[in-house]
């Protein structure tokens, strides 16, 4: 795999401390640096800072301290609305629950990120069929969430994180709610984004996927261990 | 533009995919601004039919009394053409009272006997129930003829025909007719009513005597008041006096504006039910709603972006319902109104104010719980 020189995410000294009754330091000076184009995997128990992680790198957090570089922008420096478009544009994220917009079609959903992105409405919609024709959905493109099994939800999740093309697509557990066969076929379609030359990193507990990663990340109390 | 047609493009999908909460919520403001447009309406409605009523019953009675007497009834009956003719009077004419005598099945019942003439009962706006007003001759005359009071002839004849005759002093009188109703002095109905001519021939005429008048309804009464005694007697002035009754219509002014402040308070009370309603299922709405605020965000969304989403939902939901409720009202009062012969008076202000509310409360509605869905916290949002 051909990788960029310049890396994706740059992380130094990145904490992050929930304040309250009990101060919780949910992340402590995590140094990373993820070249572009490559699949990392970040393990750990529950509760090592997996998540936190992963929400500071796809600029849904900020940090209580430290600094972070995406394609060699510094975040703390950024006004809001670059932040914005940064996630619309450059980050794409799969949830563990999938987290599609219940009363949206599977297609509605995937042109959310379109709508996010600024992508002119007359765009939109073709794009997002393309999107689901991708990951095999063309033919449920008009039904709603709750007419489509788990791994299909997760797919149309997966076809709206990517739509838009991003350089970074985060994954949080995405297969935590998903049986092995759908698991499978959700891990072949991550392998096929990183194929295409995309730059995954996955917060997980499966073993599948993190042996399928180049690199492994191991996370305890919220340090980096390995 | 794309930013803006996003936005309510989103709040349509929104509000198509809920359509119950959609209906439901519209139908607050529908009812709200349709109570308010229904309420100013038959209020305005009212308070013309008040103002008319009371139009109507503005006083233009004058009457002169005081030390007025006349020798004969041909002088009687000359001082009941002038004032007839005096401007500014639509009809007058005079009523003396002869004495009270003994009538009726009962020894102890005493009933006025009233000289009335002709321009009188006009004045006073008696309709006769049966048979007719005294002829030019019978006036002149001193023929024996009466008319009897309703009330009075209700007490000789318990559910039958009035009495053909009447004695006065033993002397019978024949009842030409019945006076049924009277706008004023209803002490008419009690009594028996002869014309000038036999009172002077009879009882040398009637002791108290008065002129009764009404002043046309473009006259000004107090006017017609000052000059009206010059009319009846140019050589009595100090010991005439008119008089005119306490008028109506300022009641009616103050009933008028009581019922203004009373509707205006109520309108503003279903006004602020109706805008209160949006706000309250908007804000419920946008609440529900976290969740996938919190989405949109992680996907890139604005909070700009967010928050006129739900704003433009208010907006519609308020739009629709303000304006179905507008018109829909203004045709059902239309046709309850024609259906029961009312004379509609559409208040076409109360109905602009409206229609600005819905247009403005729209968006003041939906500003609090938009500023609530922009402020979604995206990670919060998602654990949900």
């Amino acid at each position: 795999m051909q990788h960029d020189l310049e890396p994706i995410i740059r992380v130094e000294n990145l904490s992050k401390t929930y304040e309250g009754a009990v101060a919780v330091h949910a992340l402590k000076s995590c140094n990373l640096t993820i070249p572009a184009g490559e699949f990392w995997a970040i393990i750990g128990p529950s509760g090592s800072g997996k998540s936190t992680l992963l929400h500071l790198l796809g600029l849904l957090d900020t940090p209580t301290t430290g600094e972070l570089w995406i394609r060699g922008e510094h975040v703390s420096s950024l006004t809001q609305r670059r932040r914005n478009l940064l996630r619309a544009h450059a980050i794409g994220f799969v949830f563990q629950q999938f987290h599609l917009v219940d009363h949206l079609t599977a297609v509605e959903n995937v042109e959310l990120k379109l709508a996010a992105a600024g992508i002119p409405r007359s765009k939109r919609r073709h794009r997002a069929h393309e999107a689901l024709a991708r990951f095999g959905l063309a033919d449920k493109a008009a039904s709603l969430p709750s007419q489509l099994s788990g791994g299909e939800q997760q797919r149309v999740a997966i076809a709206r994180a990517v739509v838009t093309e991003p350089a970074l697509v985060l994954c949080d557990e995405p297969t935590g709610n998903l049986d092995s066969t759908t698991t499978k076929s959700v891990l072949d379609d991550l392998k096929t984004l990183h194929r295409q030359g995309q730059t995954i990193v996955v917060a997980t507990h499966d073993p599948l996927i993190s042996e399928a990663a180049e690199t492994v990340v191991r996370l305890e109390d919220g340090r980096i261990t390995s | 533009m794309s930013r803006f047609l996003d936005s309510l493009d989103e709040a349509v999908v929104a509000l198509i995919r809920r359509p119950l909460r959609s209906i439901l919520t519209a139908l607050g403001v529908m009812v709200g601004l349709g109570l308010y447009v229904a309420s100013t309406t038959l209020a305005a409605t009212a308070q013309a039919d008040i103002r008319a009523t009371f139009d109507r019953l503005r006083s233009r009675q004058i009457v002169v009394s005081g030390n007025l007497t006349v020798p004969d009834a041909e002088t009687l009956l000359e001082m009941d053409r002038r004032v007839s003719a005096s401007p500014g009077i639509e009809a007058a004419g005079l009523i003396g009272t002869v004495g009270r005598l003994p009538t009726g099945p009962s020894p102890r019942s005493r009933e006025s006997v009233l000289v009335v003439t002709n321009g009188a009962l006009d004045a006073v706006g008696a309709k006769l129930r049966g048979g007719r007003r005294f002829t030019p001759y019978e006036v002149t005359s001193g023929a024996r003829v009466a008319l009897i009071g309703s009330v009075l002839a209700d007490t000789f004849t318990v559910g039958g025909a009035p009495p053909q005759h009447i004695i006065l002093d033993g002397i019978p009188f024949r009842v030409v007719g019945e006076v049924d109703k009277v706008d004023r002095e209803r002490s008419i109905l009690l009594a028996v009513l002869i014309p000038p001519g036999p009172a002077f021939e009879l009882w040398g005429g009637p002791g108290e005597l008065e002129v009764v008048a009404l002043a046309t309804p473009d006259a000004a009464d107090a006017d017609v008041a000052r000059r009206l005694p010059l009319v009846v007697d140019p050589t009595g002035l100090d010991s005439l006096e008119a008089a005119t009754s306490p008028d109506a219509s300022q009641l009616g002014i103050d009933i008028d504006r009581r019922l203004q402040e009373l509707t205006s308070l109520l309108s503003f009370a279903l006004l602020v039910a109706g805008v209160s309603v949006v706000a309250g299922a908007t804000l419920v709405s946008a609440l529900e709603r976290r969740r996938e605020f919190g989405i949109r965000r992680a996907l890139g969304f604005s909070r700009f972006q967010i928050g006129t989403v739900v704003l433009a939902q208010a907006t519609i939901l308020t739009w629709a319902g303000g304006i179905l409720g507008v018109s829909l009202t203004l045709m059902g009062v239309s046709i309850v109104g024609s259906a029961r012969q009312w004379t509609l008076t559409i208040d076409w202000n109360a109905v602009f104010w409206a229609t600005i509310t819905a247009l403005v409360a729209g968006p003041l509605a939906g500003l609090g719980p938009a500023i609530r869905a922009a402020s979604v916290d995206p990670i919060t949002a998602i654990r949900q």
